[in-house]
């Protein structure tokens, strides 16, 4: 099984919002409330203030908490992708997924059923996805774990050159470096 | 019941123990989801359980005739559910161990049979708009959603007013028949198609007891069980942004 998941590099993130709306124009069709969102947080005082945007969707975690509460059995993991994927017909619609969420990802969508990032399933794997082509500052990366996780390392090592933060891959164990 | 309660137990009190265990070991993380606690959350959640448990609006703004059907259906049966507790509490039991029989045969027995067969009409009514839309008139997606469990309640409940049409039929002088507002007009227009009714009764009333006994067996592992996940699970997603607070966190942590 390849596990495919996103990295993001929020040294690279300028709060666009590009990727949230790349995300809706291309999954208009099934969405009904914003599958990413992008988040702002501040922390200090002026003028010592410290910033950073986060832009997060389901990060098909490798060990999917929202599956494990699921009550119905209705979101499951492809066995191919890795990819975490909520069955509409089966939800009941009880958040309890929201509730189990570290990201708080899931979201109730105007069916009464719950939605979340697909990883634009109509997308062929070989293709970038909506946020990840639409990012200007290719903060979204999308792809297998184990490619990405090649990339986390080696923006650390430049990193570590500047002594800077390193970057972490949400969803996918401590992969923090 | 026994499997009702495994039931219960695998989908229900293990998962929202799961989902209590991994938010603790998120707050372990600098990712803490509840800085009040979630105990606060239910607290403050009595809007939602009015909104969105007893109002049903979500429902109401996705489609008029949907409210009507869910709302009869979630009245009719949780006001018969809470009448057979009550009339198995207080009159069967209360008979049996403490004597007193007014539920059982007193004015509280007219009493509950009122309540009963009127929420059972509630509910049968809801229940029969849920299915016709269903089958023929919903999204070809969408019709098959739910039909079993559904389905299952309308023989149970059907069946629930044809065993009482049944006992009143074997028993002509039943003094709080007139209570009976449909079990009564239904016996009448049966009494004359058989002379056995006293026998029907009995196999309509076991038959009653089988498809409540599946049907409780079924519900835990059926779409019903958001009767219980759903108002503890939106008491504590649906206020103030959850989804947002828990965004915000995990950015936090990453300052």
């Amino acid at each position: 099984m390849a596990q495919y998941g996103f990295y993001f590099d929020k040294e690279k993130c300028i709060g666009c919002r590009a990727c949230e709306i790349a995300c809706q124009l291309w999954n208009g069709a099934v969405q009904t409330v914003k599958w990413r969102n992008v988040v702002m947080t501040y922390e200090g005082t002026f003028p010592e203030i410290s910033s950073v945007n986060v832009s997060l969707a389901c990060m098909h975690c490798a060990d999917a908490p929202c599956q494990k509460a699921c009550p119905r059995s209705a979101i499951s993991k492809d066995e191919m992708t890795g990819l975490v994927t909520v069955n509409q017909k089966s939800c009941v619609g009880c958040m309890l997924c929201l509730w189990a969420c570290p990201f708080g990802a899931p979201q109730l969508g105007i069916d009464g059923v719950m939605e979340k990032c697909t990883f634009c399933e109509e997308r062929p794997l070989s293709m970038k996805r909506a946020c990840e082509e639409i990012c200007p500052t290719q903060a979204i990366i999308t792809g297998p774990i184990a490619q990405l996780s090649e990339i986390v390392k080696q923006n650390v090592s430049q990193r570590l050159l500047l002594d800077e933060t390193s970057g972490t891959l949400l969803g996918h164990g401590d992969m923090k470096e | 019941m026994n499997v009702f309660f495994l039931g219960i137990y695998k989908n229900l009190i293990v998962k929202i123990g799961y989902v209590l265990w991994i938010n603790t070991e998120s707050a372990d993380r600098n990712a803490r989801p509840f800085p009040t606690g979630w105990l606060s959350h239910l607290k403050t959640g009595y809007s939602t359980i009015f909104t969105q448990v007893f109002l049903q609006l979500p429902i109401k703004r996705k489609s008029n005739f949907l409210w009507i059907e869910h709302a009869l259906i979630f009245f009719g049966f949780s006001t018969l559910f809470v009448f057979d507790i009550f009339l198995t509490v207080a009159g069967h039991y209360g008979e049996r161990f403490f004597g007193i029989d007014y539920f059982m045969t007193g004015l509280g027995k007219a009493f509950l049979k009122l309540g009963m067969e009127f929420s059972g009409m509630v509910l049968f009514f809801g229940l029969t708009l849920g299915l016709v839309n269903r089958i023929f008139c919903a999204n070809v997606g969408k019709s098959a959603f739910n039909v079993k469990s559904l389905g299952l309640l309308w023989v149970l409940t059907l069946s629930g007013f044809l065993t009482e049409a049944f006992r009143l039929a074997s028993k002509p002088d039943d003094p709080l028949r007139s209570y009976s507002f449909i079990g009564g007009p239904l016996a009448e227009n049966l009494v004359f198609l058989s002379e056995n009714w006293t026998v029907l009764a009995d196999w309509m009333w076991i038959f009653h007891a089988t498809i409540a006994v599946l049907f409780f067996a079924y519900f835990p592992f059926s779409p019903l069980i958001h009767i219980f996940a759903s108002p503890l699970g939106r008491c504590v997603t649906q206020q103030a942004d959850y989804s947002m607070q828990k965004k915000q966190r995990i950015s936090k942590s990453l300052l």
